[in-house]
């Protein structure tokens, strides 16, 4: 079965980068704009991993991986974040929140895979 | 014979090695294991590498070393025959194939086109070479909740190596009614073979290095490099491989039966051996001159330097988070790079002063092996992890209540040898003395396979002893632990082994003293375990500072359980015990502070206050005070000899911002106050 995988970013043309390679490397992909959307869409779904921007409107990336957290079903689900090189501190925020891992911008789509195969198999 | 004749003749048994190594290569994809044939393109391109040399091609002769570089590392299993290298073999033996026939044709060959070739044979030849790495994994607890699998990782490890060995322990895991689901309590010891840098393991552990702990070190053997008797003869030509192989098979000597067989004579095979030790000897010595021996004053007073530094660090912490200055954070930004340094010379002025347990731990075998005589038994003395280091001091402390357990297992442990063959258990008995390394605490364990302790038994001694006034309401645990208590001796009648008077009490006092811990683990006729928890080091420790009036102390952290602030409808004075604060139903002793070191506080009332609670042997104790001040590392210093010994008292240590502060000792501070409570 194809594990699911949910890409949250506000920017189109990012979502379609990670989820066009994803879905290549032969995952299942639900996109959503930001973290209010992200908490909408995994609700009663079966989320085997979660990738995240950290700035976007509504609710941004840190406050969701706080919610998804507290969320039964997603307590123990891999969340990485996708971040820069200038947001340390950001990045420090999202690993006390309790993402998993991260990646940094800009970033090929080999290494998206990669990273994504050290926490879903 | 013309120099054209033998010319010819090279160039003929040349391309004739060419077909042989190209046949093999294109073999050995397919059975990387065997060893003759890997040893037979071996040979094949160091014929030709010898014989071009002999005839002034030394540009063929430089070419094959390189591919005979690659195929020793092969040979001696250092380097695995992957596609990349076998491509590159067989791209470099065409190659050699066209050297030849030009050389054949009398023409030119342009060795330019080749460099490109040569420094990837090098780079292989180098890089590839297997080399064997020690992970310890202790990962963070909270793991899980961060949505990390901790099996992923050693599975990205087999992707970059060969696990040799893996060990997962599961000592931390407590038992069911603390165990936590969502913690992960186990931690792996692995070996991995592989061809890839130490950074290229980090990479593995990327995403789960805060908060874990993970050591990853080559594994050296001093003695990895020398060659087995059977190659050394090979090697020098005194037998065929053939020989070794059938004399290895024999399971005699491989000497004797070398020259039993006329192979040899004795002369060759003494000459070789005399060799083999010398390389022996030489190695030895490598491994011992890399060791230096220090006076201990010198050492310690390195300690002590390093430990005011600790001290500067965290005055300049506090100067920089008071002072909002505008270059705080480039100031930051240095000072965090200079704690960094400041931490790494710290930790290895630490361990100048570590001992292997290995040492002490062999004294034992002597012992053992003298008690079992006098006692009829039969015992063996298994010793694992004399590697771990302990703290000089610590190491000296730790002797003497061993030679008590060790003792005590011999004595009362293992049973005579005809009722271990009743119980159908190994007619020899086993005492198993290990050390390890968890964290920041060093773990000594004496482990007998004899009757384990005696639950009744122990219970009525207790009794009889007044110790308890009933068994009533005790937990297994609780029972074994009575063993620690003064006065107690299960000893029937008293032996000239254990019953000399020193109890388990003096033991556990001793560990104590070393701000260690003792813990029992037994099973009937299964055997008992004494586990002995010890810090890696006394002098520096994790206190938490509190205030009481003007005053600011230091607890060890190490013997706080919890800090509260209590409700007032929590707090009571019960008879026979003085006051008590209830925690989550169980009644805890209030001991004031401030009224057992008598000096005024500012808060009296505990609700207004906080409560540091505490452990002491087994048994919780509130402690208050005015305030929680933080948590720090401090360096305990000695009062000096003008201070009479202080029961209350461990020493003193200088605080971030220049105040000398006391370290409170938890032991003798509960001491006082229950004795007080008695009168």
């Amino acid at each position: 079965m194809a594990k699911t995988v949910l890409i949250v970013d506000d920017s189109t043309s990012m979502r379609q980068m990670v989820s066009f390679t994803l879905k290549d490397a032969g995952y299942e992909i639900v996109e959503a704009v930001n973290g209010r959307d992200a908490l909408n869409k995994v609700n009663g779904r079966k989320i085997e991993m979660v990738i995240t921007d950290l700035n976007m409107p509504e609710m941004d990336g840190i406050e969701l991986i706080r919610q998804l957290r507290c969320s039964a079903g997603l307590r123990f689900t891999p969340i990485v974040m996708l971040t820069t090189e200038s947001q340390e501190s950001k990045k420090e925020e999202g690993k006390r929140a309790g993402a998993s891992g991260w990646i940094v911008k800009p970033f090929t789509p080999e290494q998206l895979v990669s990273v994504v195969k050290k926490f879903v198999r | 014979m013309d120099i054209e004749k033998l010319l010819r003749v090279f160039i003929d048994e040349a391309v004739e090695r060419i077909g042989e190594i190209e046949d093999g290569l294109l073999e050995i994809e397919k059975s990387p294991q065997d060893m003759e044939l890997i040893n037979s393109i071996f040979r094949a391109a160091h014929t030709i590498k010898g014989s071009s040399g002999t005839f002034g091609l030394s540009d063929i002769s430089r070419f094959t070393h390189c591919m005979e570089e690659i195929l020793d590392l092969m040979r001696n299993g250092k380097l695995v025959p992957e596609k990349e290298i076998v491509n590159t073999l067989l791209e470099a033996n065409d190659i050699l194939k066209e050297m030849i026939e030009t050389v054949a044709s009398g023409g030119s060959f342009d060795f330019s086109r080749c460099e490109g070739l040569v420094s990837r044979m090098k780079s292989l030849a180098e890089k590839k070479e297997l080399r064997q790495f020690k992970i310890i994994f202790i990962p963070s607890a909270d793991l899980f909740r961060r949505g990390i699998e901790p099996t992923i990782i050693i599975e990205d490890l087999k992707n970059i190596g060969e696990i040799v060995d893996i060990q997962a322990y599961s000592d931390e895991v407590p038992t069911l009614s603390e165990f936590n689901p969502e913690e992960l309590y186990l931690r792996w010891d692995i070996l991995l073979r592989t061809d890839r840098e130490e950074s290229e393991i980090k990479e593995v552990f990327e995403f789960v290095e805060d908060g874990s702990k993970i050591k990853i070190f080559p594994v050296t053997d001093a003695e990895k490099d020398i060659p087995f008797l059977g190659q050394m003869l090979i090697k020098e030509g005194v037998v065929a491989p053939e020989d070794v192989d059938a004399a290895l098979k024999t399971q005699k000597r491989l000497g004797e039966i070398l020259v039993e067989e006329g192979k040899a004579t004795s002369e060759e095979i003494e000459r070789v051996i005399a060799k083999q030790r010398n390389s022996k000897q030489e190695s030895f010595k490598k491994s011992i001159t890399s060791t230096i021996r220090v006076d201990l004053g010198k050492l310690d007073h390195l300690v002590n330097i390093v430990g005011e530094m600790v001290i500067i660090h965290s005055m300049f912490q506090q100067f920089i988070n008071s002072n909002g200055n505008r270059e705080a954070e480039k100031l930051d930004l240095i000072f965090n790079q200079l704690q960094r340094i400041g931490k790494d010379i710290q930790e290895s002025v630490m361990s100048l002063r570590m001992l292997p347990v290995g040492e002490v731990f062999h004294r034992f075998t002597r012992l053992v092996r003298e008690l079992s005589e006098t006692r009829n038994k039969e015992i063996e003395l298994i010793i694992t992890g004399e590697e771990t280091e302990l703290d000089k001091g610590v190491l000296e402390k730790i002797t003497d209540p061993l030679v008590h357990l060790i003792r005590n297992a011999i004595d009362h442990g293992i049973e005579e040898t005809e009722e271990r063959i009743a119980k159908g258990k190994p007619a020899r008995g086993r005492i198993h003395l290990s050390a390890f390394q968890l964290g920041d605490s060093v773990y000594i364990e004496v482990e007998d396979d004899g009757r384990g302790l005696d639950r009744e038994k122990i219970l009525r001694k207790a009794l009889s002893a007044g110790l308890i006034n009933s068994g009533e309401g005790l937990t297994d645990d609780q029972i074994f632990n009575l063993i620690f208590q003064p006065g107690f001796s299960t000893a029937e009648k008293v032996t000239d082994i254990s019953g000399r008077g020193v109890g388990m009490d003096v033991v556990k006092k001793n560990i104590e003293s070393l701000n260690g811990k003792i813990f029992i683990r037994t099973k009937p006729d299964a055997g008992t375990t004494i586990s002995i928890k010890l810090p890696l080091t006394l002098a520096i420790i994790d206190g938490l500072t509190v205030g009481i009036g003007e005053e600011v102390f230091v607890i060890p952290i190490s013997s706080v359980i919890e800090s509260l602030r209590p409700e007032r409808c929590n707090v009571k004075t019960l008879n026979e015990k003085g006051e008590v604060i209830n925690v989550r139903d169980e009644y805890i002793p209030l001991l004031r502070l401030h009224e057992i070191l008598d000096i005024p506080a500012m808060k009296i009332k505990p609700w207004e206050a906080i409560v540091v609670v505490t452990s002491h042997e087994d048994k919780k104790y509130g402690l208050l005070v005015d305030d929680l001040i933080g948590q720090q590392q401090v360096v305990i210093k000695n009062l000096g000899n003008a201070m009479p010994k202080v029961r209350d008292i461990a020493g003193g240590t200088i605080l971030g911002d220049g105040r000398v502060a006391l370290v409170l000792d938890v032991p003798g501070i509960i001491d006082i106050a229950t004795k007080a409570l008695m009168n």
